[in-house]
């Protein structure tokens, strides 16, 4: 199984990643007209966690995070946070496919939520036995239709706009201000997971600049998208929809076409399957760093299960999963997706020359297999 | 459910189980058996019993609702 890629893979997965379920969702809706200004603060709380990762994965290339904070803090309080770390992993996990099944059964209301959770979380497990690698090239091969689909559905409900819905400027900034956390959890803050597959990235000192420019753009994309939102149904409208641009998209009239909406179902349906896909992707890859196996490849099943069954035990009904389980993830995993990256960073840092010391004299960035 | 559960581990003992015992990867068997025995523990708790007397992450989550209303109502947020 082949786990390397590049920076500029590791770029488009982290552009997934960001858009993602977000994207038909819009998190940051509670702060009304200012929601596009919470979009922008959220985007610097995830470029401030961006870089904490990437310094940190520079600092020791081709290492896992678990290794380091176990190294940097001390087996015993770092397995402790690596366990913490992995658990919001799996709950965000979790949430994913609740995001993509909630979703899918707005299109298919007779789909039973069971069946769609098994069938997702096994073509996650078909592409997860492809390895690494050509979930990358996933990526970059489907990377060139979903600009494609953002662009044009970014214009076809442009007649519908109306920029009075976005004035007065900075008029509730309590709100504003209030709604940054919501998108500083999601979905920045969650880029934390591809803190697992940064050690596979075998160009990072010379690529990393392509990973920061393509978070620019999903950041500028979420900003664009919330600003589309609040223009065409309002503040309000914003806030009572579940899912408001699929709500922008049924009110786009094109000719004598019907359903728009769900000639963009691909996109939506492709960011949030990347996202669950990198998220158990990454619970497969935490838990074969946790118990060091050989290789996370036999557990590939068994953690799909996890993820299954503690789905279907945890939700009971898409109205829990909305009111509940969503709003209360930020408390939940905002915390630990801060403070577990920042906590590993300054121990790493602290003690450097000691880490470098423990571990075997420096590899050539060819060898991300070492920590495999 | 128990369906579900008896595919995954149909499946895994499909693709898994030969190579395991072949490689005599037996810590990564035990990892895999505790997992899929979680998982079964679930399902008879969620099929058969139906008590959802376990431990998920919805009662943590539960336990923190008050503090996004307080959080809410702070920052006056609708919804």
């Amino acid at each position: 199984m082949d786990n390397r890629i590049s920076s500029q893979q590791m770029a488009f997965l982290l552009f997934f990643l960001l858009l993602g379920s977000s994207l038909i969702y819009v998190p940051e809706s509670f702060a009304g007209r200012n929601a596009w200004m919470s979009t922008i603060l959220a985007a610097l709380v995830g470029f401030m966690i961006l870089a904490i990762m990437l310094r940190l994965q520079l600092m020791f290339p081709g290492i896992s995070v678990f290794k380091i904070a176990e190294l940097s803090l001390g087996p015993v309080p770092g397995k402790i946070l690596n366990v913490l770390f992995l658990y919001v992993i799996f709950a965000v996990a979790i949430l994913s496919v609740g995001d993509l099944v909630t979703m899918l059964r707005q299109l298919f209301p007779y789909a039973p939520a069971f069946s769609l959770r098994t069938l997702i979380i096994l073509a996650g497990a078909y592409c997860l036995y492809k390895g690494v690698t050509n979930i990358a090239r996933l990526a970059e091969v489907t990377i060139g239709f979903t600009l494609l689909f953002l662009a044009i559905g970014f214009l076809v409900p442009y007649n519908l706009v109306n920029f009075a819905n976005l004035l007065p400027v900075m008029s509730e900034w309590r709100t504003m201000v209030g709604a940054v956390i919501y998108g500083a959890n999601w979905p920045y803050a969650q880029i934390t997971v591809l803190l697992f597959m940064m050690p596979m990235v075998t160009d990072l000192q010379k690529g990393y600049p392509k990973i920061v420019n393509w978070f620019m753009i999903s950041a500028g994309i979420l900003t664009l998208r919330t600003l589309l939102v609040l223009a065409v149904l309002g503040p309000e409208m914003t806030m009572i929809n579940a899912f408001p641009l699929y709500r922008v998209f049924r009110l786009a009239e094109v000719q004598t076409f019907q359903r728009i909406e769900l000639f963009f179902f691909s996109l939506w349906f492709t960011t949030c399957f990347m996202q669950v896909l990198l998220y158990y992707l990454g619970l497969t890859i935490g838990l074969k760093e946790l118990f060091n196996l050989k290789d996370y490849r036999s557990i590939i099943l068994p953690a799909g299960l996890l993820i299954v069954t503690v789905s279907i035990y945890t939700i009971s009904s898409d109205i829990y999963f909305l009111q509940v389980l969503t709003p209360a993830s930020i408390p939940h995993d905002l915390p630990v997706n801060l403070l577990y990256p920042a906590i590993v960073y300054t121990a790493a840092a602290l003690g450097y020359k000691k880490v470098k010391d423990k571990l075997e004299p420096s590899p050539s960035s060819n060898t991300a297999e070492q920590s495999m | 459910m128990l369906f579900i559960i008896l595919l995954y581990i149909s499946l895994y003992v499909l693709l898994e189980g030969r190579e395991l015992l072949r490689s005599k990867s037996w810590r990564e068997a035990l990892v895999g058996a505790v997992i899929i025995a979680i998982c079964i523990v679930y399902g008879v708790d969620y099929v058969i019993i139906e008590s959802r007397a376990l431990p998920h992450p919805g009662l943590l989550f539960e336990k923190l609702m008050p503090l996004v209303e307080a959080y809410n109502s702070f920052f006056k947020l609708g919804g």
